[in-house]
């Protein structure tokens, strides 16, 4: 596959390829003027943050093989609020970093259509240009779909400490909160009671066992009643060996 | 290639969805209180309000412990009143289903003119039955103590420490006068009636263990003087006829004995006496000012304050060893400790600017963490006997008024009325 990063001395010669080469860098040099010296008014269109985005499909030979881009590495993420999901594979050819300070460009070497026999007729600057802006302003505008939920703490401990399954993420969450909700008398916990549980693929708990005593008869018993008020349980992905530790809230 | 297969392989790996048959959860608890179902007792009196009073009584005794909340009638599936006490049978699904997680139904009965009452306290997450329990009244017309009497003894079948509804609180009034004397209230703060009259300065109000006697500190004789105070009608008496000012007495637990400061000869320490007054034993010998003593639970270590490292602070003795240390380190004014009846706490009176707000600290004194704290002065903690809650005067309103607070900071509740200075609450035990 390295040999599509070889270029051929008798192709760099051609007279053709290098009128494609100059198109090509002048469409380049052309979507970086615009997108740094963008008008204000248009620059909310693009994330304050470092943001991965599609530009451009930059016309290449019909016969040329896929390109591999060397890796280039993003910037260091930032704390967002709602980090983006990763954008959906697509067959893309060509990917511009825009940092968030207009910077210059990368001297790495660039993504350059590779040298090939048949060039279709390339356009011009300026068309490449338009081209480039429209798919830019049809791009940003959509709104970015929701981030999936994240995990929350990492309760779910699937096939011993340290494994944390984020399949069951969303469920484990749902019986925390569940379980969380019918406890009541939880201010009389001084320890941790602890259960073993059988729960059935529909959500019955068949089976609950005090697995630990907190030292506390009436303390084991609120939480024995927060499971029984519990059951069923949300459905799990699979019937299940429960085990579930009840912590008091941090108090008097 | 061979590369990008193991790349490959990696993500496969990752991302086919684990197969978990066992997982573990943690579950964080808040502070929600038990909801039971309280039907209202069967009465086969001619006094058809009975049952109706009797009820209320009983669920704000219930209400009152914090840990409970009754559930309201008008949710119940079932009857609202208990029918045919003498069949247990209880159709535990029925109260589950609205949430409840206990049930209480029981009957009143006057026998001899007087109120007995039965009761049966379920546990309907279980359907199990935590039991079966008759009380009667003292005197006639003992409804409401006898159905605070009913609550407490509920609270203690769901959180095995008995509520604290039926119990009293002692405090100081001025009543807006110049004079102070002693009062009694409920804990609810109804009831609220002097017991002293004496037109002299009364201060320092502490029931004894058994919460038959108040002792207490009097001007009454021109000079201070430590009296007990009985319940009934015997008048109160003097504890220790010496020419020494003596004040701030408390019970010492387990031993019967009673604590005080004396001054004696320019110099103030912490004496013990017998309940009679004899036998006077000096415990603390410091040339500074030692007062404010208090007890842990079993009497073997007492809580003081102590000028000797310059500023009042608490400090702890062994009352076995005689050795004392240090309580507390932070601020410069550090008064009034009041050990928890459950030994896990010593509650202070600190210093925050011009005015003091109270803390707990735990007897090792690791650890410290403020309790009640305002703009204004929060002072004189005392514990309820169940260890749930203190009671504290504090001025926020303008005058001192007496307040009260679980152990966790939450549910302060004005307890007086503002017609006067009220200080030094002492709370009683359980009356048998």
């Amino acid at each position: 596959m390295s040999a599509f990063y070889e270029p051929q001395e008798s192709l760099l010669e051609s007279r053709g390829f290098r009128r494609l080469l100059a198109f090509s860098l002048a469409g380049h040099i052309a979507l970086f003027v615009v997108l740094t010296f963008r008008p204000p008014s248009n620059a909310t269109l693009i994330s304050p943050s470092p943001v991965m985005v599609n530009v451009v499909d930059v016309p290449k030979p019909a016969a040329a093989p896929a390109v591999k881009k060397p890796a280039a590495k993003p910037p260091p993420p930032k704390p967002e609020p709602a980090p983006e999901p990763p954008p959906p594979p697509k067959p893309v050819v060509n990917e511009v970093v825009i940092p968030k300070e207009p910077k210059p460009l990368p001297a790495k070497p660039k993504p350059v259509p590779k040298p090939v026999e048949k060039a279709e007729p390339a356009k011009s600057a300026e068309e490449l240009l338009a081209e480039l802006t429209k798919k830019v302003e049809e791009r940003n505008p959509t709104p970015e779909p929701a981030a999936p939920p994240a995990p929350g703490p990492a309760t779910a401990m699937a096939g011993g400490p340290g494994t944390f399954d984020p399949l069951l993420s969303p469920w484990v969450a749902k019986v925390e909160s569940v379980v969380r909700a019918n406890w009541s008398g939880a201010q009389l916990c001084k320890g941790v009671p602890t259960f073993d549980i059988d729960v059935d693929s529909a959500g019955a708990l068949n089976d609950i066992s005090l697995a630990k005593s907190s030292g506390d008869r009436f303390c084991d018993e609120s939480a024995e009643r927060a499971l029984r008020k519990s059951n069923p349980l949300p459905p799990p992905p699979q019937a299940m060996e429960l085990r579930l530790n009840l912590r008091p809230e941090p108090n008097r | 290639m061979k590369r990008f297969a193991i790349f490959v392989l990696l993500l496969v790996a990752f991302a086919a969805p684990a197969r978990a048959d066992r997982v573990e959860i943690n579950v964080t608890g808040s502070q929600r209180p038990i909801p039971v179902a309280v039907q209202r007792f069967s009465a086969d009196t001619a006094n058809p309000g009975l049952s109706e009073e009797f009820y209320q009584a009983l669920v704000a005794g219930l209400d009152f412990a914090s840990v409970i909340i009754h559930v309201n009638p008008e949710a119940f599936v079932e009857s609202k009143v208990t029918r045919d006490f003498e069949s247990p049978a209880v159709p535990c699904e029925n109260w589950r289903a609205i949430g409840a997680e206990g049930l209480v139904q029981g009957e009143l009965r006057v026998v001899q003119t007087k109120l007995q009452v039965r009761f049966r306290v379920w546990d309907t997450s279980r359907c199990r039955l935590l039991g079966e329990v008759g009380f009667r009244e003292r005197d006639r017309g003992e409804l409401a103590p006898l159905a605070r009497v009913v609550a407490d003894d509920i609270v203690e079948r769901f959180t095995g420490r008995r509520g604290v509804s039926s119990t009293e609180i002692g405090f100081v009034s001025d009543n807006g006068r110049r004079n102070k004397e002693i009062w009694v209230m409920e804990a609810d703060g109804s009831g609220k009636r002097r017991v002293t009259n004496n037109g002299s300065i009364n201060l320092f109000p502490a029931w004894s263990p058994d919460g038959q006697t108040l002792l207490y500190t009097s001007f009454k004789g021109g000079k201070s003087e430590l009296f007990l105070l009985h319940r009934g009608n015997r008048p109160g008496v003097r504890l220790i006829n010496t020419p020494d000012e003596k004040y701030r007495g408390v019970w010492v637990p387990q031993n019967g004995t009673i604590a005080a400061v004396v001054a004696r000869q320019g110099n103030t320490d912490i004496y013990t006496v017998s309940r009679n007054g004899t036998d006077p034993k000096r415990v603390t010998e410091s040339r500074a000012i030692e007062t404010s003593p208090s007890f842990s639970p079993d009497g073997r270590k007492m809580a003081f304050v102590s000028d000797r490292s310059g500023s009042p602070q608490v400090w702890i003795r062994d009352m076995d060893t005689g050795e004392e240390r240090r309580l507390t380190f932070s601020g410069a004014y550090n008064v009034s400790p009041a050990w928890s009846p459950t030994g896990e706490w010593i509650a202070y009176a600190a210093q925050a600017g011009n005015n003091f707000d109270i803390y707990l600290i735990n007897p090792e004194g690791s650890f410290t963490t403020p309790l009640v704290t305002h703009p204004r002065t929060d002072e004189d903690p005392a514990w309820s006997p169940d260890g749930r809650k203190l009671a504290f005067s504090s001025n926020r309103r303008g005058r001192k008024e007496i307040y009260r607070v679980d152990v966790d900071g939450r549910n302060v509740i004005l307890l007086t009325d503002g017609s006067g200075n009220c200080t030094n609450p002492t709370w009683s035990s359980w009356l048998e």
